[in-house]
């Protein structure tokens, strides 16, 4: 419940914060990506399009490969919160429709941020969200723009 | 009438037409509603058999991988190598035989204990599909036994795997797009059980659907859409049980969203319609009404042909100024009288009118007065006769009345008179009061003539005469009348080639001295040698030669040859003798007639002197002024001038004193009274003095020379100069009666 209460606050501080050009500096998730990724910046529409299934390239024609988080942890529903704007609900919802018509499959959930922080070193497509505080020198914070 | 007609056919058509496509328009929904529901179904039941079969196969790779690798860490394992559905729907529980949760995707479920399926079977492997409520959402749970098949002894339940997912998933294709807000998904397990059910957003389960109801009631379920009535809702309905699970699908349509749209499209058909017989009878109604206008200019423009012809005919047969019949018209209706009197023995009249003196208003008043007069004179004619009588102007001053039902002269004569009387009123003309007067002639039917040639003529003639009986009068017509006709016609035309033919004679009289007898000069007498009617005395022709414009020639020819003659006397040797012509008014008073004299003179070379010419007293008291003129010419050419007939008129003694006449003829009359009462004898002997004391020589008239001797016995006491002979001769007798003096 607690946790609850406090997302749309930080919505709400992180949508002001944005529009205050300070990007991602109190953010309670981090998109990352490995050192080695070719790319460094997303647009919040190839963002949320790459994590809803609607795309799986990027303006260069690059693959990228989105990285989850299980249901119910705090990063997954921060980043959904603030990066599509939809509830768990909502995108639970979404992948049901998607599956059931046999349109696609939700990104590959691993345990925790430090899983996708492994994952994302071994593998220069991979795009994910961690806690900032696993964030170390061998990723690359991505811009969203 | 036709356009009501055609109105309402084209309502028909319209109206018609509307009703066969609304028809056709709700046969079309229904049936796109079956075919829709078909397609749908066909979609829905492939997916959730897809769905379905891949739950069955991760229960089934599960139950492998468990049995083969002991119980530990399958499900990690398997997830690992990704080989399980989406942990985000798919909670995959491994149960021991006691129910209790060993492993699960879903960490929060470990060390739970489910209950076993409800439909467990003692043996053989299964397919159970059952449902929990947890505190968030509805699962349908797919579980199947983990048989531990190497020892059959020990216990078959030996635990079991269970698939739960939301149930949300199976209807979450649900697209409003295509089926509405109250379509229908649903998946329905055995005994009609909802498993989960979907309407618009409203997902639902537990209720109970009588699908073997509804399956028996159609042939061809599967396929063929039926029409159901599940809570409150009629829908198109299309049931399929599903291979090898134990589920169905249901799949409906509502059929009122389906046919709100026809009913929307329905309702535009019957506007439009409505728009369009409105147009229809409006745009009908503006054609009737120019048609209608169309008639009626039509009637209006044959009307005005209809007056206008009535006006020509009008015109053809009246005369335009008095707007009486015409000559043409007046024709007509006689020739119609004629036959009505043909056949049923109806007599009528025809008087024929010429006014008098009009030649002499029209010339002195002028055209415009004249026209007046006639137009006054054709209202009183008008006014004077019957109205079935008919008055008609032919022309001129020439008007003929058609008098119906008349046959005797008595009937005639009072109408006749009213018409003169009405006539002789005093018409004002110009400002000044004018005598009119009108002469009459009566022609009957059928007395006086068969045909209208005859009757007109007829009337004609009998006008003639009363045009020489001193005008303003009425004459009939009679045979007589007729005969004098016939004598005027052929004198008339026969004086146009006397003179050429040379059937004019000179008679003579001989002038004779009171006291020896003997013979002073001659007087020429003209006489016509007709060649039918004989001898003719000028009083029968000369008035007919002046109206036909030969007088003058005549007169001319007279004078010649009385001049010839008497130099033809003299040739033979005879005394002198003088030479007496009688001169017409028209002669004298003719510009040329002192010059037509000394012509005469000049040709035959008789001396002035011998020529005595006679004039009557009245016409030398015409004009004295202008007679003294000319007897002053004569005088000058030595010419003697004898008045003829003097006694008989009034003669201004005073003038007869100015003129240098030189011999008075006294006539018969005037001798006649000589021998009456003593008041006539001294009447006439003071006027025969008179002659003579104006010094002028006095002649008695008509005596017979072989008895010249009883003449001067009984009138010796007037002391006459001589006497002219009453017996004219022609130039031969004269020529044998000198020869034997």
């Amino acid at each position: 419940m607690v946790r609850r209460l406090i997302a749309p606050g930080i919505s709400l501080l992180f949508g002001a914060m944005l529009s205050l050009n300070c990007t991602l500096a109190l953010a309670e998730v981090l998109v990352v990506v490995s050192a080695d990724a070719p790319f460094t910046r997303l647009t919040s529409s190839d963002l949320r399009d790459i994590y809803l299934g609607r795309r799986t390239q990027i303006a260069n024609g690059m693959m990228v490969v989105p990285l989850d988080q299980p249901e119910g942890t705090a990063a997954r529903s921060e980043f959904y919160t603030h990066f599509t704007g939809q509830t768990p609900a909502q995108i639970k919802a979404h992948w049901a429709r998607q599956i059931f018509t046999g349109r696609g499959q939700p990104p590959q959930a691993l345990a925790n941020s430090r899983a996708v922080v492994e994952r994302l070193v071994s593998d220069t497509k991979a795009l994910g969200y961690i806690d900032p505080a696993f964030l170390d020198e061998r990723l690359r914070v991505v811009t969203i723009e | 009438m036709l356009f009501s007609i055609v109105a309402f056919m084209m309502l028909l058509v319209v109206w018609g037409s509307t009703y066969f496509l609304v028809n056709k328009e709700r046969v079309a929904i229904e049936r796109q509603a079956e075919l829709s529901v078909g397609d749908i179904t066909d979609t829905y039941e492939a997916r959730v058999v897809r769905a379905l079969r891949e739950i069955d196969t991760a229960l089934k790779l599960v139950r492998f991988t468990a049995n083969n690798t002991g119980h530990a860490n399958v499900l990690k394992a398997l997830n690992e190598q990704r080989l399980l559905p989406p942990a985000l729907l798919f909670t995959i529980s491994l149960v021991d035989a006691q129910g209790m949760v060993v492993e699960s995707t879903d960490s929060g479920l470990l060390g739970l204990r489910l209950t076993p399926p409800l439909q467990t079977p003692q043996e053989g492997d299964y397919l159970a599909v059952g449902e929990v409520q947890t505190d968030q959402e509805k699962q349908l749970t797919f579980t199947r036994p983990l048989m531990l098949g190497l020892a059959p002894t020990q216990e078959i339940g030996s635990g079991w795997v269970v698939i739960a997912i939301d149930a949300n998933y199976f209807v979450s294709s649900y697209e409003a797009r295509s089926l509405g807000q109250q379509g229908l998904l649903a998946l329905v397990g055995e005994g009609g059980i909802v498993r989960v059910r979907r309407i618009g957003e409203s997902i639902d389960s537990g209720e109970l659907m009588a699908l073997a109801a509804w399956q028996s009631s159609t042939l061809d379920a599967v396929s063929v859409p039926f029409l159901t009535h599940w809570q409150d809702v009629e829908r198109y309905t299309l049931v399929r049980k599903l291979y090898d699970f134990p589920l169905s699908i249901v799949v409906g349509l509502s059929a009122q969203e389906q046919l709100a749209e026809a009913q929307l499209l329905v309702r535009k058909y019957w506007q439009r319609a409505a728009w369009t017989s409105a147009l229809l009878l409006i745009i009908l109604a503006i054609l009737g009404r120019m048609s209608w206008q169309l008639q009626r200019e039509r009637q209006r423009v044959m009307d005005e042909r209809v007056v206008h012809a009535q006006q020509v005919e009008h015109l053809a047969f009246h005369d335009t100024l008095t707007n009486l019949p015409n000559r043409a018209f007046l024709s007509h209706l006689i020739t119609q009288a004629v036959k009505l009197g043909d056949r049923h023995g109806e007599s009528f009249a025809l008087l024929f009118l010429d006014l008098d003196r009009f030649k002499l208003i029209n010339d002195t008043l002028g055209h415009d007065a004249g026209d007046h007069l006639l137009q006054e004179v054709a209202r009183r004619l008008t006014t004077s006769v019957r109205e079935s009588d008919v008055v008609a102007r032919l022309g001129g001053d020439e008007f003929v009345i058609l008098l119906s039902k008349v046959s005797r002269r008595d009937q005639i004569e009072p109408i006749a008179q009213k018409i003169l009387s009405a006539v002789r009123d005093p018409f004002t003309l110009a400002g000044q009061e004018c005598p009119i007067s009108v002469s009459i002639g009566v022609s009957l039917y059928p007395v006086d003539g068969l045909d209208e040639q005859t009757l007109m003529k007829s009337a004609d003639m009998a006008m003639y005469q009363a045009k020489q009986l001193g005008k303003n009068n009425v004459q009939f017509y009679t045979d007589e009348l007729s005969a004098e006709m016939d004598v005027r016609l052929t004198l008339e035309s026969g004086l146009h080639r006397a003179l050429a033919s040379q059937e004019f004679r000179l008679f003579f009289q001989s002038k004779h001295d009171i006291e020896v007898g003997n013979t002073l000069g001659m007087e020429a007498l003209l006489r016509w040698q007709h060649p039918t009617l004989g001898l003719l005395e000028p009083a029968q022709f000369m008035s007919l030669a002046e109206e036909n414009g030969i007088a003058m020639p005549i007169g001319q020819w007279v004078l010649e040859n009385a001049c010839r003659q008497n130099m033809l006397w003299q040739q033979e040797g005879f005394p002198t003798l003088t030479m007496a012509v009688k001169i017409s008014a028209l002669q004298f008073y003719d510009n040329s007639f002192v010059k037509s004299i000394s012509d005469a003179l000049t040709t035959t070379g008789m001396n002035p002197r011998l020529l005595e010419l006679e004039i009557t007293e009245s016409m030398l008291l015409q004009d004295v002024k202008r007679t003294a003129i000319i007897f002053a010419e004569l005088k000058k050419m030595g010419v003697k001038i004898v008045v003829d007939d003097f006694g008989t008129g009034y003669s201004s003694l005073s003038d007869l004193n100015v003129l240098p006449v030189d011999t008075l003829k006294v006539s018969s009359s005037l001798l006649k009274r000589l021998s009456g009462s003593s008041h006539d004898q001294q009447l006439s002997a003071s006027v025969i003095e008179l002659g003579k004391r104006l010094s002028l020589q006095v002649f008695a008239k008509g005596i017979d020379p072989r008895e010249p001797t009883r003449f001067i016995r009984s009138h010796s006491s007037f002391h006459f100069h001589g006497f002219y002979s009453n017996r004219p001769l022609s130039a031969e007798e004269s020529y044998q009666e000198k020869t034997n003096r």
